[in-house]
């Protein structure tokens, strides 16, 4: 019971960063590395692919754009809150200027969010994000690219880059959502800058980005559209349109569920856009499909057309007392790699394109079993995996582009193939929570990771052998909750991003973070501290410095 | 172990009869501002003033939130403002209220030099800690008359940058 009340009061909320995927690099051990804001290279411990999250499908409810996964340009979701938070990469120089002028900054994230008290049901939000973390380090490139613009001068058409400020940040956007309440409508946009590097050869590119987003629900029916304005905001010129959406129909109770319907999407380029085919149109027949009979569910996403993509998954589950044990049989199957399928890029320094026809098949056995009481809790989980004809790029050769002070930018040409033989490994994962006394407890966690066998040492990435974390957990009755967490993961292998393989180093991380509620959480004040051990190293090529940061945030919830 | 814990419970966890937030008490502070160390080569000495909101949050521990301005002057000029949330304790038998809080600080040259561009002419903004402590030396019905010292300490590259504040502030119990 104690437990679960602190569950309840410290962990009900996820603490908060920049981005969704950037949390993870402060609170799961498996995290691999940041590029920049908009990518991030994270990977589920659980996932057998030897992928990282950007190259991870579209399934309903997500965007592809410019043939990938790209969270920061989805249009945002209806935030119900008034909400308004600042951060800074920790270390700008202030009083020490007078010293020394340094070329590197320490650059802030500002987020805030304006929200409409629902009128007949419908409600409205407005949202302002932009976060300059982890853009300092390719600075110099991106103003190359710009054609180095006077960005002092504001009377400069070229000057404008971003909503606030003067650094090309990685993301400015503004946005909103509307949800129609009684009538089955609702929507979003964004619009704003971004710098994206192309998934295969790498080039860094920036654009001017509008996205929107409709949802019609009628009964049973659903129709989710999406369209994208992309057009180049650097020197070269050009633009994509993008468009996608699902219709779809679903039915089923507790027992037996599932919504099937159609994909579809197309792809319009104009001018020096590094992207291929100048159009595409692909339309995919998808089934979403559940079955619960007891203790056994079954599971499965699948989708064929312009490619195909299997997904089942079948669990079990048993409760007994305390004792919670579960198993777990998992397969996918894909024929062609997610994410850049049918959109691979070209420039000037590369190119790529997709040479694997093999089927490519991933499976996975997970056993759990779980103790829950009041005052402490276990976990143990473990996992065989293997993947029949995995995916990684082979490079052909690789280029530079100058960045003036920053470190080159590496580009690369290749092909994107089907490795022959089965990778395999065996994860397994411990973790345990402890309450010391009412409001506070303890937990530890440490996970395995490794690969055993098959072609281990031509994968694109090599996830962290080992992590680890110790946390803990406070919650006082005046509304102060405190969650240190402390982290040590071993080295991550980043491949084919450079001619070298590249370490991500390991080590400790640690962060913190501090809420304070008042008037019955209408009102919440939060501090966060993250990655404090990082230690300003450039994690994977062609990235910024990995910064501790330091974030506050107001939230009001008046409605 | 057991004595561990028993001090958390007891730090944490006394007190159950003060209700967090049910008194609140605002102030306003001036007093003089040293740059310390390589620092007070660049800056004078100057005077800081500002405003603060003090409330009950568990037994004597206090939150607390502090706004302030400077203008400092010296090789360069700029505006200082501050801005911080934290903790006071006030011990019930010893007269001495020290405190710590996060600071978030702006600063901004008031006349930028076209010569010597820096960062700084936009303003810049950064965290920090501050370290502070009060003798209540007057107390008269709602009023209270404290002498305070405050240590900043801002998380600048390439090492912090450290000033100190001493002055007087006069406190209101608000509700």
């Amino acid at each position: 019971m104690i437990l679960a009340a602190l569950l309840a009061l410290c962990g009900g909320e996820l603490p908060w960063a920049e981005s969704p995927a950037l949390l993870a690099k402060a609170t799961d051990p498996s995290f691999v590395a940041v590029q920049s804001m908009p990518v991030v290279l994270h990977r589920d411990l659980w996932d057998p692919l030897p992928k990282s999250d950007d190259a991870a499908p579209a399934l309903p409810g997500e965007w592809l754009w410019m043939g990938r996964r790209v969270v920061a340009l989805d249009p945002p979701p209806l935030d119900s809150t008034l909400r308004g938070s600042f951060g800074n990469e920790v270390g700008d120089e202030l009083f020490r200027e007078i010293d020394a002028v340094d070329a590197q900054n320490r650059t802030p994230e500002m987020l805030f969010n304006l929200a409409t008290p629902r009128v007949a049901g419908a409600r409205a939000s407005l949202y302002f994000d932009q976060s300059d973390h982890f853009s300092d380090g390719t600075m110099g490139l991106r103003r190359a690219l710009c054609g180095n613009p006077n960005i002092e001068n504001v009377t400069s058409p070229t000057r404008r880059r971003a909503f606030f400020g003067e650094n090309m940040p990685d993301q400015s956007f503004v946005g909103g959502a509307l949800d129609g309440g009684g009538v089955p409508l609702s929507g979003a946009w964004r619009t704003g800058w971004i710098w994206l590097p192309t998934p295969a050869a790498g080039m860094l590119e920036g654009w001017r980005a509008t996205t929107a987003r409709a949802a019609l629900t009628w009964g049973r029916f659903s129709w989710e559209h999406a369209e994208g304005w992309f057009e180049r905001a650097d020197t070269a010129t050009g633009d994509l349109l993008e468009t996608q959406g699902r219709i779809s129909a679903g039915a089923g109770d507790s027992v037996l569920g599932g919504r099937a319907g159609i994909a579809y999407s197309d792809l319009r380029r104009h001018g020096s856009s590094a992207w291929h085919p100048t159009t595409g149109v692909s339309a995919e027949l998808w089934a979403q499909l559940r079955v619960s009979l007891g203790d056994w569910s079954w599971s499965g996403y699948h989708q064929a057309g312009n490619f195909y993509l299997l997904r089942d998954t079948l669990s079990w589950r048993r409760s007994a007392g305390p004792w919670e044990t579960s198993l777990e049989l998992s397969g996918e199957w894909s024929d062609r790699p997610e994410g850049v399928a049918g959109f691979f890029d070209s420039s000037s320094a590369g190119s790529a394109r997709m040479e694997c026809q093999a089927l490519e098949q991933a499976y996975a056995v997970r056993f759990g079993v779980a103790r829950r009481s009041d005052a402490w809790s276990l976990s143990l989980a473990t996992s065989p995996w293997w993947v029949v004809h995995p995916r990684a790029f082979a490079a052909i050769r690789y280029d530079t582009l100058g960045a003036g002070d920053d470190a080159p930018w590496i580009l690369r040409a290749g092909d994107e193939v089907a490795l022959p033989g089965v990778l395999w490994g065996w994860k397994a994962k411990a973790a345990a929570e402890r309450a010391l006394v009412p409001g506070l407890s303890v937990d530890a966690s440490a996970q395995l990771d490794p690969v055993l066998g098959g072609p281990q040492s031509r994968t694109d990435l090599v996830a962290p052998l080992w992590g680890t974390s110790l946390g803990a957990r406070f919650h006082h009755r005046s509304g102060l909750s405190v969650r240190p967490l402390l982290l040590w993961r071993s080295d991550a292998t980043l491949r084919h991003r450079s001619s070298t393989d590249w370490t991500v180093p390991g080590g400790p991380d640690a962060s913190l973070w501090i809420d304070q509620d008042y008037f019955q959480g209408r009102l919440t004040f939060s501090f966060a501290a993250l990655n404090v051990f990082s230690d300003d190293a450039v994690e994977t090529p062609n990235a910024a410095q990995d910064r501790f940061r330091i974030l506050v945030q107001v939230v009001a919830r008046p409605f | 172990m057991d004595a561990v814990l028993w001090f958390l419970l007891l730090l944490f966890g006394a007190a159950a009869d003060i209700i967090p937030f049910s008194s609140g008490e605002v102030a306003v502070r001036a007093g003089g501002l040293w740059p310390l160390g390589s620092l007070s080569r660049h800056y004078d000495p100057t005077l800081r003033g500002g405003a603060s909101l003090t409330m009950t949050h568990w037994g004597t521990v206090f939150s607390r939130a502090d706004l302030a301005y400077a203008h400092l002057s010296g090789d360069v000029s700029e505006s200082f403002l501050y801005g911080s949330a934290g903790f006071d304790w006030h011990p019930a038998n010893v007269p001495v209220e020290p405190g710590v809080s996060l600071a978030l600080v702006r600063v901004a040259s008031t006349h930028p030099d076209p010569a010597v561009p820096r960062q700084i002419d936009g303003g810049e903004t950064e965290f920090g800690l501050t370290f502070r402590t009060a003798v209540p030396v007057w107390r008269h019905g709602p009023w209270t008359v404290r002498l305070e010292g405050q240590w900043d300490e801002v998380f600048t590259r390439p090492h912090a940058s450290a000033f100190a504040w001493a002055g007087l502030s006069l406190a209101r119990r608000a509700w």
